[in-house]
């Protein structure tokens, strides 16, 4: 094989490594993330805590159930404020959410056994992953949300 | 590559071939237990197997039509066992078995027959509302319920399966997540764990296995 051949290879390798390290799950810019280390840290724990106890429902891949349980992947529903969401994810749901013009009905179960740590990875993946942007949820704006929450 | 080497290698792959293709073209199990009936035949005696197979059952199913053995007369049905309020293992059986009404939905010959295990809660309305949730019909997915001790005699002793009231468990009710595949004969054929995406890939492949079995694909 002649030299250049051989370097265009190891370039064109490159560049695929590269773009499939991007495709991370969560393609979405995180220089705004000052807390770099616990930001890595939540995503992997969440990542793990979402397919074990929320996964069942929304899916791996965030898709929801047809008009049973609803998709977080392009969701309209991760545009509302924070507190409003982690409403949602640390208390459960019951009657009516509206996601995308469809009006789900069957509730969302609260897991009483989450930890403050386990809601904040948790909240970190789902919004990092199905949100917008890389959003780091620390354990103290888990615990500022109590009271805060009027429609359980 | 010396000539011999290449003959070997040639056997090898025979043999690996041969040994691949055996396998699937063996016939499901029936499972369930067996046993042996002598009888005597122009003289002689000779064994019957008797399989073990779904007894007779009457429920009602999300459109109020009364579903019994008759319902499945000739086709080949999955059955499980939910409730609607499942918060765990039940989400996961139900979005694996849209997968398979999806593939199947168009074949008269495969039904799905959902029993819930929580009939108290699970009226026929909760049902067609649940199923028009999912997006399904009846025709091919019919969601049953009934009187509760006997959806729990037939899941026990019937299908085989883990299903009854249990206050610690999530949702107040114990059960598997299994799937049961039935012949037209009403002998089990195949459990898979309706939680796991590959077990429901096996199922997908025996379903026309099966059918092919009875002529009816």
């Amino acid at each position: 094989m002649d030299y250049n051949k051989a370097l265009t290879f190891i370039l064109f390798l490159t560049f695929i490594i590269t773009c499939t390290s991007c495709l991370n799950g969560h393609n979405h810019d995180d220089s705004e993330i000052k807390d770099k280390k616990t930001f890595n840290q939540y995503m992997v724990l969440g990542e793990q805590l979402y397919k074990a106890n929320c996964g069942n429902c929304h899916q791996d891949d965030g898709s929801g159930l047809r008009r049973l349980y609803p998709p977080l992947k392009n969701s309209d529903f991760l545009d509302n404020n924070l507190t409003k969401i982690l409403c949602v994810i640390c208390n459960g749901k019951k009657g009516d959410l509206k996601v995308n013009d469809v009006t789900f009905d069957q509730g969302m179960p609260v897991n009483e056994q989450l930890t403050p740590l386990d809601l904040s990875a948790i909240s970190t993946y789902v919004l990092s992953t199905f949100g917008k942007k890389s959003v780091l949820v620390t354990q103290d704006e888990i615990r500022n949300i109590s009271g805060k929450c009027n429609d359980k | 590559m010396l000539r011999l080497e290449k003959l070997y290698l040639a056997i090898l792959a025979l043999l690996l071939f041969s040994c691949l293709s055996k396998k699937s073209d063996e016939p499901l199990q029936i499972l369930g237990s067996k046993k042996l009936v002598a009888k005597t035949v122009n003289g002689e005696k000779t064994y019957d197997t008797i399989y073990h197979k779904i007894a007779d059952f009457s429920f009602i199913d999300q459109d109020s039509n009364i579903v019994t053995n008759k319902t499945f007369d000739g086709k080949i049905y999955i059955a499980d066992f939910f409730f609607t309020t499942c918060p765990t293992i039940c989400p996961k059986m139900n979005a694996q078995l849209v997968r398979v009404y999806d593939k199947f939905k168009d074949d008269p010959n495969v039904k799905i027959l959902s029993h819930t295990i929580d009939p108290a809660h699970d009226t026929v309305a909760v049902l067609r509302h649940f199923a028009n949730r999912l997006g399904v019909s009846s025709k091919t997915w019919h969601f049953v319920t009934g009187d509760q001790d006997k959806i729990y005699e037939i899941g026990q002793n019937s299908y085989m399966v883990t299903a009854m009231e249990d206050k610690t468990a999530p949702g107040g009710f114990l059960h598997n997540g299994a799937l049961i595949l039935v012949d037209p004969e009403r002998r089990i054929r195949g459990i898979y764990d309706g939680t796991k995406e590959d077990d429901v890939n096996r199922l997908m492949n025996d379903i026309p296995k099966l059918l092919a079995e009875y002529g009816l694909q």
